[in-house]
C-alpha cells in the first residue's frame, strides 16, 4: 500500500483550509491515514473515494464524553482516523453518502466558539509569559500573543458573519 | 443547538408561552422521527428520506440536539440492549405535546401564506 508524508503547517483558525485541503487530497487519491504535528500521512485510495471532516472537541479525545462522541460519528458510517490534541479527523466513503459533521448555523457558531477559547487561551498564556521581566524569551511570548490574537479576531470575523445568516434563517 | 427560531426567555429568564414559539426544522424532524425508538443514524436517514434529501442531519448537529432534548426531557434514551451498542432514543409524552403544538403552528402559517399569496382571502390585505 502506497503512502505518503506530508509536512505542513495550518494555523488554528485555518482548520476550514485544512479541511479543505485533505478533501483535495482525497479527490487525488490520497487519504488522511494518519496525523501529527505538522504531519500528515495519507495512504492511497480511489480517487473521490472519501470525503474527511475535522473538529475541535470540547474535551480532550480520551473523555467518556469524547469517546462517546467519536463512537456516535463512526455509528453514521464515518472512521475516525486519529487526532491531534483537541482535533478529531473522520473519514467517510463518498459512496455511502454526503459527510458533514454540521448541519445548521448554530453547530458552526458554537464550533468557532471553541475555537475562539482555544485560541484566546493560548493569547492568554502567551501574553502572561510576555509581561514576565524574568522571561528572556518574553519578545517571542508577545509575537505569539499578537498573532493568536490576530486568529481570535479572524475567527470572531467569521463568528459575526455566521450570526448575520442566523438572524434570517437556520 | 438552537431548539427555538428565537429566544424564548424575557429578562427575568422566566420562560414565554410555549405557543408562541417555533421550533428548529432539525428538532422537528428529530421528534417526529423519534416517535418510534431509533437510533442516531436511523434518525438521519428517516429525515433525509421523508424530505426527499432536503433535510440533512450532521452527526454533530445531530448529537448535540440529542443531548439536549434529553435534558429538556422532550425525549429520552433507552437502557442499552446487550449485543448493540447503539443508543437508541424515542420520544416523551412531552415532546409529542411539544411537537403537536408545532405542526398546529405550522398549520396555521400555511393558511396564512395561501391566503395572502394564492389570493384566498382577499378583502383582509
Amino acid at each position: 500500500m502506497n503512502r505518503k508524508v506530508i509536512r505542513k503547517l495550518f494555523w488554528v483558525w485555518q482548520f476550514e483550509k485544512e479541511e479543505a485541503w485533505l478533501n483535495d487530497m482525497a479527490k487525488q487519491g490520497w487519504v488522511l491515514d494518519q496525523v501529527g504535528f505538522c504531519k500528515f500521512v495519507f495512504k492511497q485510495c480511489e480517487p473521490s473515494e472519501y470525503s474527511v471532516r475535522l473538529e475541535l472537541l470540547e474535551e480532550f479525545p480520551n473523555s467518556e464524553k469524547s469517546m462517546d462522541y467519536i463512537s456516535f460519528v463512526e455509528d453514521t458510517g464515518a472512521e475516525y482516523i486519529g487526532n491531534m490534541t483537541r482535533w478529531v479527523y473522520f473519514r467517510k466513503k463518498t459512496a455511502d453518502g454526503e459527510f458533514d459533521l454540521f448541519s445548521d448555523i448554530d453547530s458552526r457558531i458554537r464550533h468557532l466558539d471553541r475555537i475562539m477559547k482555544f485560541v484566546g487561551f493560548m493569547a492568554g498564556i502567551n501574553l502572561l509569559c510576555g509581561i514576565n521581566r524574568y522571561n528572556y524569551i518574553y519578545w517571542l511570548n508577545l509575537v505569539c500573543t499578537a498573532l493568536l490574537g490576530y486568529a481570535c479576531w479572524k475567527t470572531y470575523k467569521k463568528r459575526e458573519r455566521l450570526e448575520k445568516e442566523r438572524s434570517i434563517h437556520e | 443547538m438552537a431548539i427555538y427560531r428565537q429566544t424564548n426567555e424575557n429578562e427575568k429568564g422566566r420562560r414565554m408561552n410555549m405557543e408562541n414559539i417555533a421550533l428548529t426544522e432539525a428538532v422537528y424532524c428529530i421528534l417526529l422521527a423519534l416517535k418510534k425508538p431509533r437510533h442516531g443514524y436511523g434518525i438521519m436517514q428517516l429525515a433525509s428520506e421523508l424530505s426527499g434529501g432536503r433535510v440533512k442531519l450532521a452527526a454533530g448537529t445531530l448529537y448535540g440536539a440529542l443531548g439536549t432534548l434529553c435534558e429538556k426531557g422532550w425525549i429520552r434514551e433507552l437502557p442499552v440492549q446487550t449485543g448493540s451498542r447503539r443508543k437508541e432514543y424515542v420520544i416523551t409524552e412531552e415532546g409529542l405535546v411539544v411537537v403537536q403544538a408545532e405542526l398546529d403552528r405550522l398549520r396555521q402559517l400555511v393558511r396564512i401564506g395561501e391566503g395572502i399569496l394564492d389570493g384566498k382571502s382577499e378583502g383582509k390585505e
